[in-house]
């Protein structure tokens, strides 16, 4: 690849028929779609799997691809609508399985025990219980709130982007970031407390 | 609003609700001096909104560490291989597709004549025939169609 190729005459060129070209795309971002997957999944193997369908789907609607936008964010955008979709259909999956360990008869083991936190907020170790906290209190955030908070904790991109990966405002994504934040602290709150008890 | 309430030492510190609106700032290091310290005083006596304190580093953490999570070194090879079956694929339905193509205006054209004919064809199957009513053995002299017709007597 000619390194002072612009990623729109890459594109052109993989259009063309030149489809290795992609594999350098795909080296460039695969990272990023990672993180962002792994943001909303928070399962390494799962995000594997959905960034390389993210990739594919990409590939497949590169003729779409009109320059509008810059190319990572118009990848962002799939990676984010692709995961708000797995999301759905893990839910449904979810509900499924409640209905039949509900008929089965099984106990909820999950918060059977209070985790201890450390006094100082710097010795805190990180227990599967823990993980299970921060990860039921992300999946309980609205889309929009995830969304946000995802794009800017997980891929620490700025609000600009995230507004323009979001088709809002700039203020829009701060007040959601936001709103996420204190949600998430309130949920976070909710479920120690439950734990505690 | 900022509120403040007193302490038995008569200092002003900070309400829990103010604190813990302000906690994700505190944590991010994005605020003012002033406020951070009144953050820190209040935290350092209340041991409820410590708690929450440390629930938000806590999830810090785990998203830092999701964050950090090292990939599969060879996504690119797997996407790539994807791409190539799903080129393969494409190129495999376009060649049992192509000729069906090419003939699709004769294929159009042949069902619609076929579609006419079969019409055709049903439609003759009913025709139309006038409800005849038997005319009783007795009254068969009345019977017009059994009259010859009086067009062979017009010879002359």
């Amino acid at each position: 690849m000619n390194p002072g190729m612009t990623e729109q005459q890459i594109i052109q060129e993989i259009l063309r028929g030149n489809r290795d070209l992609y594999r350098e795309l795909v080296k460039r971002y695969q990272s990023m779609i990672f993180r962002t997957c792994m943001g909303f999944l928070h399962n390494k193997e799962e995000a594997e799997d959905l960034a390389q369908e993210v990739f594919i789907q990409a590939y497949q609607s590169l003729e779409r691809f009109r320059g509008n936008a810059a190319f990572s964010t118009w990848l962002y955008r799939i990676a984010v609508n692709a995961s708000l979709n797995k999301l759905r259909k893990n839910r449904g999956n979810l509900l499924f399985r409640k209905i039949e360990s509900a008929f089965n008869r099984e106990k909820d083991t999950v918060y059977s025990f209070p985790v201890p936190l450390a006094d100082n907020p710097e010795n805190l170790l990180i227990t599967a219980e823990h993980r299970e906290w921060v990860k039921k209190a992300l999946d309980s955030l609205p889309e929009k709130q995830r969304t946000a908070i995802v794009l800017s904790q997980y891929d620490e991109l700025p609000q600009k982007e995230i507004a323009a990966i979001m088709k809002i405002t700039e203020g829009a994504v701060e007040a959601l970031i936001q709103r996420a934040k204190a949600n998430l602290r309130i949920r976070l709150a909710g479920l120690y407390k439950k734990n505690k008890k | 609003m900022i509120s403040f309430v007193s302490n038995h030492k008569n200092e002003v510190i900070m309400d829990c609700e103010k604190c813990r609106q302000q906690l994700p700032g505190y944590l991010g290091g994005s605020l003012p001096g002033e406020t951070g310290i009144e953050v820190e005083k209040h935290l350092v006596s209340c041991h409820e909104c410590m708690d929450q304190y440390r629930l938000l580093v806590l999830s810090a953490r785990v998203m830092e560490e999701e964050r950090n999570a090292e990939m599969n070194p060879f996504l690119s090879t797997r996407v790539m291989a994807g791409i190539n079956a799903w080129e393969q694929m494409k190129e495999e339905t376009q060649s049992v597709l192509s000729p069906v193509r090419k003939l699709k205006p004769l294929l159009i054209g042949f069902f619609i004549a076929a579609a006419i004919f079969a019409g055709n064809l049903i439609g003759n199957l009913y025709k139309f025939q006038p409800a005849a009513r038997p005319v009783p053995v007795e009254m068969a002299y009345m019977d017009d169609a059994l009259i010859e017709s009086t067009s062979l007597f017009d010879n002359d």
